[in-house]
């Protein structure tokens, strides 16, 4: 999977900030899974669109729903969003 | 998509504000200075049921704003010379982030009142803090957190007592609960179309409703006396340059009559029913947290809760993103009340409900979060065994 389209979405007081990454195609249980082994996975299969969030630091993790084209990060720092475009590329 | 999140914005809006507003957009503009006795302007109309709705004498008296927010700027920043102020925990940024400027940038005292765990403040409190120099008393008529409604007919006789203004942000109730400004002394009433009154975003008003001066908070084109070069003190227009928002002013001409025509208290009860199905449902689901309490005595209709063992920022957008239901989480810009609700820093998620919501919708909702619910306990639970 490839990212298409990075948005901006807050600044948060703190600091960090959230970004919304678009991707040519949905979001599959096996990118989830891939990346799930970059972090700490939650992982929520029951519900019909499952809810994943992979948390590589308390202030740096990512979250989607399967099926979706997009998915949020949360960032601390300008390299943050670097490296996981980096983790993307490779669980992609 | 379910929609709880009227304390933000109420949706749907009924039909007759859509009728209004694709009416009134299809008109020719009607120059409400100019037009004599030919037609009555949708401004005119609309200052003539905002006066009917809060029991206004004087229509002059009624400005109209771009929200509550624009109305308590010029509220706030139009005092003359404030010196203290008192205000409470429960305020919305609206309120807070006025007090804060004038604190930095003249010195203004400012003293918070607090609130207990469901968001009510105690009117003997305010009293206890008026001084010599207190500008004005600022309250939250219903809390947009909570729901709770304040007892405004005693603060404002407190305020008359000690002749202090009385500033009331009526933001979520003005349409959602009954005001009458000449029962209940209230020097300066803000309120917003787009929430309890049905109307488009974009419409609100101040009512002064006593002999207050204000500073205006803008300047500029008024349709009268082009040629004199200040901003002509007639009222309202004193208060009101730039072109009126006449989209707004025709939603809320129509909100307030769908109110009338429906009446309050059927609303509320509607809403009420609402309230109650998802209140049942709710408390049953192991690992729920309730923040404000859970009934309904001199509350509007809202519930605020959590899941142990997951983030409140995480059931929102498992809600919105997994079950396609909207509505808000966080601090609902009202952050002091959150001290008080023992709910900081995350806030809380919040539903807030309209006549409009079902039975189904309510239990839907009930049904997505107990899934969220037993989803957080079997991770925890996986996690658990997979750390043993």
């Amino acid at each position: 999977m490839k990212i298409i389209k990075i948005k901006h979405i807050e600044d948060c007081f703190d600091g960090s900030y959230i970004k919304e990454l678009l991707f040519d195609d949905a979001v599959n249980r096996e990118f989830i899974l891939q990346l799930g082994q970059k972090g700490d996975l939650n992982y929520l299969e029951d519900f019909s669109r499952p809810f994943f969030k992979v948390m590589f630091r308390d202030d740096f993790y990512l979250k989607g729903v399967q099926g979706n084209y997009s998915v949020r990060v949360f960032l601390r720092d300008q390299k943050d969003i670097e490296h996981i475009q980096y983790l993307l590329k490779e669980g992609g | 998509m379910i929609y709880f999140n009227n304390n933000a914005t109420s949706y749907p809006k009924p039909d007759c504000v859509i009728s209004a507003v694709r009416n009134n957009l299809a008109e020719i503009p009607v120059n409400t200075y100019r037009s004599g006795f030919k037609a009555r302007s949708v401004v005119d109309m609309c200052r003539g049921k905002v006066a009917d709705l809060f029991n206004v004498d004087n229509l002059n008296n009624i400005i109209f704003t771009s929200g509550s927010t624009e109305a308590l700027n010029l509220a706030i920043f139009g005092l003359e010379n404030p010196k203290h102020i008192i205000t409470t925990d429960i305020e919305h940024n609206s309120v807070l982030r006025p007090l804060k400027i004038l604190e930095r940038d003249i010195g203004l005292a400012i003293t918070i009142v607090g609130c207990d765990d469901e968001g009510f403040i105690n009117p003997a409190e305010i009293e206890e803090n008026i001084i010599d120099q207190t500008s004005a008393i600022i309250v939250n008529h219903c809390s947009n957190v909570t729901g709770t409604i304040q007892d405004i007919d005693t603060i404002s006789k407190i305020a008359r007592k000690h002749q202090v203004p009385f500033i009331l942000d009526a933001a979520q109730s003005a349409g959602a609960v009954d005001i009458d400004l000449q029962k209940t002394p209230v020097d300066l009433l803000a309120f917003t179309g787009h929430k309890s009154l049905f109307a488009s975003t974009g419409i609100g008003g101040l009512v002064i409703n006593s002999d207050i001066y204000l500073k205006p908070l803008k300047v500029g084109g008024t349709g009268i006396r082009s040629d004199y070069l200040y901003q002509p003190e007639t009222m309202p227009v004193y208060y009101e340059a730039g072109t009126h928002n006449t989209v707004g002013l025709a939603a809320l001409a129509a909100g307030i009559d769908y109110i009338s025509e429906k009446g309050i208290e059927s609303i509320h009860k509607a809403k009420s029913e609402i309230f109650h199905i998802v209140m049942n449902g709710l408390k049953h689901i192991p690992g729920i947290i309730f923040y404000g309490g859970t009934g309904l005595r001199n509350k509007l209709p809202v519930i605020n809760f959590g899941l142990k063992g997951i983030s409140i920022a995480d059931i929102a957008f498992i809600l919105g993103e997994s079950f396609d239901i909207n509505l808000r989480a966080g601090l609902h810009c009202a952050p002091l009340i959150h001290n008080s609700l023992n709910s900081l820093p995350q806030g809380t998620v919040r539903l807030s409900f309209s006549h409009f919501n079902t039975p189904t919708e309510a239990l839907y909702l009930v049904e997505a979060v107990s899934k969220i619910a037993n989803s957080v306990e079997t991770e925890i639970i996986s996690d658990h065994y997979e750390n043993n």
